[in-house]
């Protein structure tokens, strides 16, 4: 606990402009990322952990605008950087892995020449010949064979979990501290997933780094994030150790998402109801329509994100009223 | 309420949605019928066909608002008149090059070898420089305002069918239809409910802008002589008739013309604009 | 009598200019009145093609197809259509599936409108209603053009445009893959519950080992167009006997945290063309367990335990034979 956090997200909050009104998708939200851990940001569509990403990054352009908040890395708050600066960021201390391959590299220059173009952007001017070595140092790390053969050659050649493994390596050929990942193996197969969670669980937690991973998988959080950070409408419901968080829930809307995975023979417990338009904000609680738990202040004020579960291991967060013993035990029932 | 009573209120009611999304549509659409409506409707100062010897190439002035030309028509009265010539040529040209290119495109869109063969014979006879075409035919066929018509037939229809084909040919690998033929749907069934409906948005844009390039080609045609049967008055006739006088600085006979022809244009380019930004709004 | 027998059923794609893609090789299956088979497999594996095989979507390039006592193949086209009325589909993607400038009652309508054209206004338009209600929409959605709706409830327009024919066979492909967790409890639960009320069959194709557990009695895993394993689903969850089902089952990301990733059992590289087919197994390249002989041998479907069949010469595996190789034990969260 003595260490400061590499990556603290505080307040951050980012709109759209829309013909039909202000869609708040980043509606304050805040989570931090130590040095060595695997933070699985989790929600479904329109939950608005994309766009925290974005904001992150620095990527979020007109219509949306960063309105509020801070993002910490390193100590140093990225949102209040010029352009200029958070490009020198994006690369050397953040690595990006985004959800398809194939729209991360060029198609149409070699991987070679990629590899090259990451690295004299940060890092001057080089020769081909030792930006060549180092790509071809980093394509063996992560696991591909002949990797000289697929530096010359195109993204179009490689299969999606060989092109996955390439932009790994151009995310972290820079060395940077933060991997950024957004669904990365969504769109491949279940055995070649399991390989790339691998691959970037190996090179990032294990060497040092801090990984964020984006997902809407259950089941990827459960395996592999050291801590979870669950998202609703714009807002973090719930943060925690997976271990924890999975195990007992502390917010109806985590309890749900748990509740909502086929299992065979037991009948499936169905979250009714739909996520809230991110532009008619309701009063109170934006999870209050579709909350077994909802009771009426639930309704009336939105509530704040607050500790849970003093007495368990490590910080928990939970934005609820309602009292997360309730909440949890009906968890319970099911096992 | 009847059936066919709520059906009209429902077309009715996306019409004016239609207007109100994309005001564009409906100044073209007013132009037009202005224009119509004034060359039918609007009684003229002067006749039209009968000119006035004793008052040859006046300009414009309160007695002749847009002047008189080399034979002594009043300009405006035939600039008007005119639309009335010009303006249904063109519109029916069109529509009928549409009732005849979609269904030929939706039919050239279906699997099987005439397909193919169809866009090769039409591959050929699109090489030829089709207005040239139109003016030969028509020259050979007679001096006749039907014959505009099939000229106007003859540039239209492979453009019709061409882009009706291509997009049938990529709604055909939509899911949507995959789904209308697992239901049990017949092709027939398949093209007329659910390819036509999806067509029809990008066969409406084409016709509009079928439509300008028809008031083009009929200008054209008329100016070469081609269709037009003197005294009676259209905007390509009445260039050429202008052209002559520009040398002697009489302005005013071609200037008039030209503006109309420059109008009806622009308002069914507003239109076809209209409608394909609607188009792409709605993909 | 089973309602559904499929023989040997086959299809290649020639691609102008290259190689035949070999989609579906000699595949054989049954489903039975009321049951569920599942077709579990990754890319490539040929699984959505069977699916419109059966439903003569595609034309197979050899095999039988037995529905109903009836031999599906030699019917003409207009036989055929008439069929429809007893297999339908529901397809993947929701909104895709949906023709745009319908009306959500017109495109339930339309199967009846088929296949019962002598119905009246009244009772069409009533049993329209009734199918809405049991997919869990309102009368009123029927005014509502799909793009109008959320995925979830697009999804739902396509299940009652399958259902208002009552039909015996429904072929799911991936009916929850592009939905949300919780969107995609509301449709098993749907998928479910209709299958108790009507006696449905359903061919359940998925990548998901979670959705298919759910709802399938038995399953078949596929690779590279070819049935690896087929069997009772618990029998092959619970005991699988092929290497590719092994290593299938071991990928799967269990949102349980009690339970730990399996790190043994994966296969080494990717998907191979499937346009150069091996002669012996298919899996022989990938393999942790091979021997010389599957390389040579051609591999068959044989029977391993009550209706459960396997196609590995080696099955069935001890835990020594897998012990002999060496597997790639990726350290993480457990070890």
């Amino acid at each position: 606990m003595g260490e400061t956090k590499l990556l603290d997200v505080r307040g951050v909050v980012a709109n759209y402009d829309s013909p039909r009104g202000v869609v708040k998708a980043v509606n304050a939200v805040s989570f931090s990322a130590d040095r060595r851990e695997m933070v699985g940001i989790v929600g479904e569509s329109g939950c608005g952990k994309s766009a925290t990403i974005r904001a992150l990054l620095g990527l979020i352009r007109p219509p949306g605008k960063v309105v509020e908040g801070e993002v910490l890395l390193d100590g140093q708050d990225l949102l209040k950087m010029t352009k200029k600066e958070i490009r020198q960021v994006r690369g050397d201390k953040i690595g990006f892995v985004a959800q398809n391959p194939f729209a991360a590299l060029n198609p149409i220059y070699k991987i070679h020449k990629q590899f090259h173009n990451v690295i004299r952007a940060h890092e001057g001017r080089s020769s081909s010949r030792s930006t060549r070595k180092r790509a071809v140092d980093m394509l063996t790390a992560v696991g591909i064979p002949g990797p000289e053969r697929i530096l010359d050659g195109y993204a179009h050649e490689l299969s999606g979990g060989m092109a996955q493994r390439v932009v790994i390596a151009l995310a972290l050929i820079l060395d940077p501290e933060l991997i950024v990942a957004d669904e990365p193996t969504t769109a491949l197969d279940v055995t070649i997933q399991r390989q790339i969670l691998d691959l970037l669980r190996r090179k990032t937690v294990d060497e040092g780094r801090s990984l964020l991973l984006v997902t809407h998988d259950l089941g990827v959080v459960a395996q592999y994030c050291d801590r979870v950070v669950v998202m609703y409408a714009g807002k973090v419901v719930e943060t925690g150790l997976v271990s924890e968080v999975f195990a007992r829930p502390a917010h109806p809307y985590t309890l749900g998402l748990l509740q909502s995975v086929p299992r065979r023979g037991l009948k499936v417990r169905t979250l009714g109801g739909r996520v809230p338009s991110l532009i008619d904000y309701p009063p109170g609680c934006a999870f209050a329509d579709r909350c077994v738990f909802a009771i009426d202040q639930c309704r009336e004020d939105i509530p704040e994100l607050r500790p849970a579960f003093p007495s368990g291991r490590g910080v928990r967060e939970v934005r609820c009223h309602v009292n997360e013993q309730e909440v949890c035990a009906d968890a319970a029932v099911d096992r | 309420m009847s059936d066919l009573g709520k059906r009209t209120l429902e077309i009715l009611k996306r019409f004016l949605s239609v207007l109100r999304s994309q005001p564009a549509i409906g100044v073209g659409i007013t132009v037009v019928l202005a224009m119509l409506l004034a060359g039918f409707f609007l009684p003229l100062p002067y006749s039209p066909t009968r000119p006035d010897p004793l008052n040859v190439l006046q300009p414009p002035s309160s007695l002749h608002w847009f002047g008189t030309d080399s034979d002594g028509f009043d300009v405006f009265s035939r600039t008007i008149a005119a639309a009335a010539r010009d303006l249904p040529l063109a519109l029916i040209g069109t529509f009928l090059s549409a009732l005849v290119g979609v269904p030929l495109g939706l039919l050239a869109s279906t699997k099987g070898p005439w397909s193919e063969r169809i866009m090769r014979g039409l591959d050929v006879f699109q090489s030829f420089p089709l207005v040239i075409l139109a003016i030969a035919i028509v020259t050979l066929m007679g001096n006749r305002l039907e014959n505009v018509v099939i000229a106007i037939l003859i540039v239209n229809v492979p453009r019709f069918m061409r882009l009706v084909r291509s997009e049938a040919l990529s709604l055909r690998e939509s899911r949507f239809i995959e789904a209308a033929r697992a239901v049990g749907a017949t092709p027939i069934r398949v093209m007329r409910k659910h390819m036509f409906p999806n067509v029809v948005g990008v066969a409406l844009a084409q016709t509009s802008i079928a439509a300008a390039q028809a008031i083009g080609i009929i200008a054209a045609l008329s100016f070469l002589g081609v269709g037009v049967s003197p005294p009676n008055p259209s905007w390509g006739l009445m260039i050429q008739t202008g052209v002559r006088s520009i040398t002697t600085g009489d302005w005013w006979v071609v200037v008039f013309p030209g503006l109309a022809v420059l109008i009806a244009v622009a308002a069914f380019n507003l239109v076809a604009d209209g409608l394909q930004m609607r188009q792409e709004n709605e993909r | 009598m089973p309602l559904l027998t499929v023989r040997g059923l086959t299809k290649s794609f020639q691609r102008s200019g290259r190689d035949a893609v070999h989609a579906v090789n000699d595949v054989s299956f049954e489903i039975h009145h009321g049951e569920t088979l599942a077709l579990i497999g990754e890319s490539g594996s040929g699984k959505s093609t069977i699916g419109r095989l059966l439903l003569r979507l595609l034309e197979p390039d050899a095999g039988t197809i037995e529905f109903e006592g009836t031999d599906l193949l030699s019917l003409n086209n207009s036989a055929l259509r008439a069929m429809r009325a007893k297999m339908q589909v529901v397809f993947q993607e929701p909104y895709e599936s949906l023709n745009p400038k319908m009306r959500v009652g017109d495109i339930v309508a339309e199967p009846l409108q088929i296949h019962e054209p002598s119905m009246s206004r009244t009772d069409l338009r009533e049993r329209v209603r009734a199918t809405l209600e049991e997919v869990g929409l309102d009368a009123d959605q029927a005014e509502r053009f799909p793009r109008g709706l959320s995925g979830g409830q697009q999804q739902r327009v396509g299940i009652a445009r399958a259902l208002i024919t009552r039909p015996a066979l429904v072929v799911l492909d991936e009916p929850t893959s592009s939905l949300d967790l919780s969107v995609q409890a509301q449709i098993l639960e749907i998928l479910h519950d209709l299958q108790e009320a009507h006696g449905l069959s359903y061919l359940y194709i998925s990548h998901d080992l979670s959705t298919v557990s759910y709802l399938a009695h038995r399953v078949a895993v596929l690779y590279l167009g070819q049935i690896r394993e087929q069997g009772p689903l618990e029998a092959v969850v619970q005991n699988p006997q092929d290497p590719y089902t092994q290593a299938l089952l071991a990928a799967f990301l269990d949102p349980d945290v009690t339970v730990a990733p399996s790190r043994s059992r994966m296969l080494a590289g990717e998907i191979p063309d499937p346009t150069r087919l091996p002669e012996g197994c298919f899996l022989y390249g990938r393999c942790p367990v091979r021997v010389d002989r599957c390389c040579s041998e051609p591999s068959v479907l044989r029977l391993l335990g009550p209706k459960h069949y396997g196609r590995c010469i080696r099955a069935p595996l001890s835990d020594e034979d897998w012990n002999d190789t060496s597997d790639s034990n990726a350290p993480g969260r457990f070890s």
